[in-house]
């Protein structure tokens, strides 16, 4: 074989006809070109579906394991420890705590728009500039002795009659809201069931409400716990030191409560607040009371001291 | 309108379809079908097409995706190695001429050549490559494809001397 022979053989295959032509070819390509697409559409459609139950297994996922109020409200006492320590020295000071520590959890019942006619009433006018009317100011102090009155109301000018002895404190202040209720609706300070809610733990407290547009929210350790009737009816008064709170005031200052139970010791229950915040070197503040109003308490509290009561 | 990129595509291919026929049907001789390899590169080429860089080159383009298909395939189909050849042979039904045996003989030849060896030779013999094109194709120096050329030739020779097909007996 010589080099011309071979370059003539390389010669024939150069001459050769194609066998396909370029039509085949095309063909091929629009197949291709289809198929693309159609990987384009699963893939794009697989994304979809995929981004889709991603985002729907998160939404599930946030719904089930987002912390309660309960949960949170536990989360922020924990972080504010300090703010506990004023509730454990009241705690230390008051011998009826033991009992409180035993008790399981009562209930969690939304709050009733009995609360909205007196708590949010005395909670907004806290801080408004001084009317023409006389401030109505029941103080109580705490005293560290060893006798029963652990607190008292003290002497104020306006309302005499109501220094009296603690259980008489608080009877008080529930004759004050009494008076509230009869000018302030429920409907006044659109209080709705998802804002508004009491739970109450075995020492602990927390209570939310909306009033005016506003939010309201405190928690704390419960201290103190005592039995009251009023108008007939029986209440069970708790005292707590706020340690969580939404609005900016009175922050660490203590809140009387009262709650009864309505129906056949159902979760129902009639909620009051029977008094403002108050810390133990200050005085509890009440609302701004009108002329009428003040007329009312007054005579009250002169058949109070003629013994007529 | 700007041109589809199937158009664009096309364009390109025509002018080279004759020349990256007559490659494939030389390269793969006993590997595989040469249509299959076309169809192959076709459709990845044409899947990794991009007209502002594969069209200055674009016959390389296609030889370089046939070459990896084809360096895939040596390695999972040596077991199939027989049945594509007898189909090989009964695919050569345009070698309807004189020269059809003369022809089968030299693919024969070449798919007993070293791969690298076959690959240089195809190129410059039948496609039609210069050395410097297939040695920027093959990464190497123009002194190496020269010096593949020759011994290619060389074999090509010596093969095709011998009587009947004892050159078969060369590749196994």
């Amino acid at each position: 074989m010589t080099d011309d022979t071979l370059d003539k053989l390389f010669g024939l295959v150069k001459n050769e006809q194609a066998n396909l032509s370029p039509t085949d070819v095309l063909q091929w390509v629009e197949t291709t070109e289809k198929t693309i697409r159609k990987r384009k559409k699963i893939r794009l459609t697989i994304l979809v579906v995929g981004s889709l139950i991603l985002l729907g297994m998160l939404v599930l996922y946030s719904k089930t394991n987002a912390p309660t109020a309960t949960q949170v409200n536990e989360e922020k006492s924990m972080l504010h420890p300090s703010k506990k320590i004023g509730a454990e020295q009241a705690l230390s000071i008051q011998p009826q705590k033991a009992q409180f520590n035993q008790r399981n959890v009562l209930f969690e019942t939304p709050l009733k728009a009995i609360i909205s006619d007196s708590a949010p009433a005395l909670l907004t006018n806290i801080g408004l500039p001084k009317r023409d009317s006389v401030l109505i100011q029941p103080a109580v102090e705490l005293t560290t002795s060893e006798t029963e009155s652990e607190e008292k109301i003290v002497s104020n000018p306006i309302v005499q009659p109501y220094i009296s002895e603690k259980q008489e404190a608080i009877r008080n202040v529930v004759i004050i809201l009494d008076t509230l209720r009869a000018y302030r609706s429920a409907a006044k300070y659109k209080m709705d069931q998802n804002d508004c809610y009491l739970q109450i733990y075995k020492d602990y407290v927390v209570i939310s409400y909306q009033s005016r547009g506003g939010f309201f929210y405190a928690s704390g350790t419960i201290h103190r716990e005592e039995m009251q009737e009023i108008n007939g009816h029986e209440y069970k008064v708790f005292a707590f030191q706020r340690d969580n709170q939404a609005t900016g005031r009175s922050f660490g200052k203590r809140v009387f409560f009262g709650y009864r139970e309505i129906g056949n010791g159902g979760q129902r229950v009639e909620v009051v607040l029977f008094s403002q915040p108050w810390a133990l070197s200050t005085v509890i503040k009440s609302h701004y009371a009108s002329p009428k109003e003040i007329k009312r308490l007054m005579d009250r509290s002169k058949e109070q001291s003629n013994g007529k009561e | 309108m700007p041109d589809t990129r199937k158009e664009v595509f096309m364009r390109l291919y025509v002018p080279v379809h004759e020349r990256f026929e007559r490659f494939c049907k030389a390269r793969v001789y006993g590997e595989m079908d040469y249509k299959d390899l076309m169809h192959d590169t076709v459709v990845i080429a044409f899947e990794k097409f991009n007209p502002a860089v594969e069209s200055a080159s674009f016959l390389s383009f296609l030889f370089g995706i046939s070459i990896r298909i084809l360096s895939n395939n040596k390695k999972r189909a040596t077991k199939r190695f027989e049945h594509v050849r007898s189909l090989q042979n009964s695919d050569f039904t345009d070698y309807q001429n004189v020269q059809r045996d003369e022809i089968a003989h030299l693919h024969q030849a070449l798919s007993a050549l070293p791969e690298i060896q076959r690959e240089t030779i195809i190129l410059f013999e039948i496609v039609g490559y210069s050395i410097k094109e297939i040695a920027q194709l093959q990464s190497c120096s123009e002194g190496a494809i020269k010096q593949r050329l020759l011994r290619g030739r060389n074999e090509l020779k010596r093969m095709l001397s011998l009587p009947g097909e004892q050159f078969k007996t060369n590749e196994s």
